[in-house]
């Protein structure tokens, strides 16, 4: 709008400055922010760890395979009459599985001699490229 | 094996609590945001929807959304622009919920009577902005539009989705009624 257009209801309009926020507007926001705040720090640690999370759950996933095989949980369950049955079949695959890795033998060594290291070899490989792509794609940014 | 692999995967402790403190520095420094610019936010709110509580609403709703944008208005110089369009178009969609009571005034000939008796006329700022707020939404939208957003009739058109004459006979109206209400 030009001056020349301008009457006394623009002047007024113009000489109008911002009203003043109420006194509870800046509390109220900043409790939510605060809280914002908070889910998002530990969304960021969760973020920046995700891969140490992951890698971890499959050591522990690995680590209790292979619990499970020596410790065999069945002989201090067997005797309770409600899970008797499905711990019943689950020894006998245990057992089953347990001979073949231990007793069957490939180029005269157990099974498990041979399985055990190719996977904690492959996990390791799979983990060391991955933490290689990740570090090469930051440094690329 | 396993876990040296594992062990290259952690962050390195400082890394983690300088996470935790550049939450705390952001929390500050939009704190800092709010103040400068709570008032302006209110106001774009308040003269849209002319009722004080639901600008009071609307204003928080503009900061919390900045929030979620903070890394990005951060560093921008364009800050107070983006609240100003957020808190516009906050405001428009909070009267568009009404839209019924907005078609309503918009169809009347002649506009309601506006007292403005409880405001103090001492204080001709205040008197200027009750009236303004006292307007039918269907005037005091464009009218608060086109002066204090200093948007284009085309631009107030297709916000708020009227015709281009509608726009120019609401500020008009709008106009003729605040110069009715303060000549008195």
């Amino acid at each position: 709008m030009n001056d020349e257009g301008k009457d006394w209801l623009d002047i007024e309009l113009n000489k109008l400055t911002d009203l003043e926020a109420p006194k509870t507007l800046l509390p109220r926001v900043m409790h939510v922010v605060r809280r914002k705040a908070g889910q998002r720090r530990l969304s960021r640690f969760l973020e920046g760890n995700r891969d140490t999370f992951r890698t971890l759950l499959v050591a522990f996933a690995v680590v209790a395979l292979g619990a499970l095989l020596l410790v065999n949980p069945i002989q201090y369950l067997g005797n309770v009459p409600i899970v008797a049955v499905p711990l019943k079949l689950a020894s006998i695959l245990l057992e089953t599985l347990e001979n073949l890795l231990l007793y069957y033998k490939i180029f005269n060594l157990p099974i498990l001699a041979i399985i055990l290291p190719a996977v904690i070899a492959s996990f390791s490989l799979l983990v060391a490229t991955a933490t290689s792509v990740r570090r090469l794609a930051a440094i690329q940014k | 094996m396993v876990a040296a692999a594992t062990l290259s995967l952690f962050q390195p402790e400082n890394q983690i609590s300088c996470g935790v403190d550049r939450t705390m520095e952001e929390v500050e420094a939009f704190e800092s945001l709010v103040r400068n610019y709570q008032n302006m936010v209110f106001s774009v709110s308040a003269r849209i929807v002319g009722n004080l509580g639901d600008a009071e609403d609307i204003t928080q709703e503009v900061f919390i959304i900045a929030y979620d944008k903070f890394n990005e208005l951060q560093n921008s110089s364009t800050v107070g622009g983006w609240l100003k369009t957020v808190a516009t178009n906050l405001s428009i969609n909070h009267l568009n919920r009404y839209r019924a009571r907005w078609r309503f005034f918009s169809e009347q000939e002649h506009p309601v009577e506006i007292a403005i008796e409880d405001t103090p006329k001492s204080d001709r700022q205040e008197l200027v902005e009750a009236a303004i707020r006292k307007l039918p939404d269907a005037q005091r939208v464009p009218l608060v539009l086109f002066h204090f957003q200093e948007m284009s009739y085309d631009e107030i058109a297709s916000n708020l989705g009227i015709s281009l004459s509608k726009v120019k006979s609401d500020i008009f109206r709008g106009r003729e009624a605040l110069k009715k209400i303060l000549s008195k």
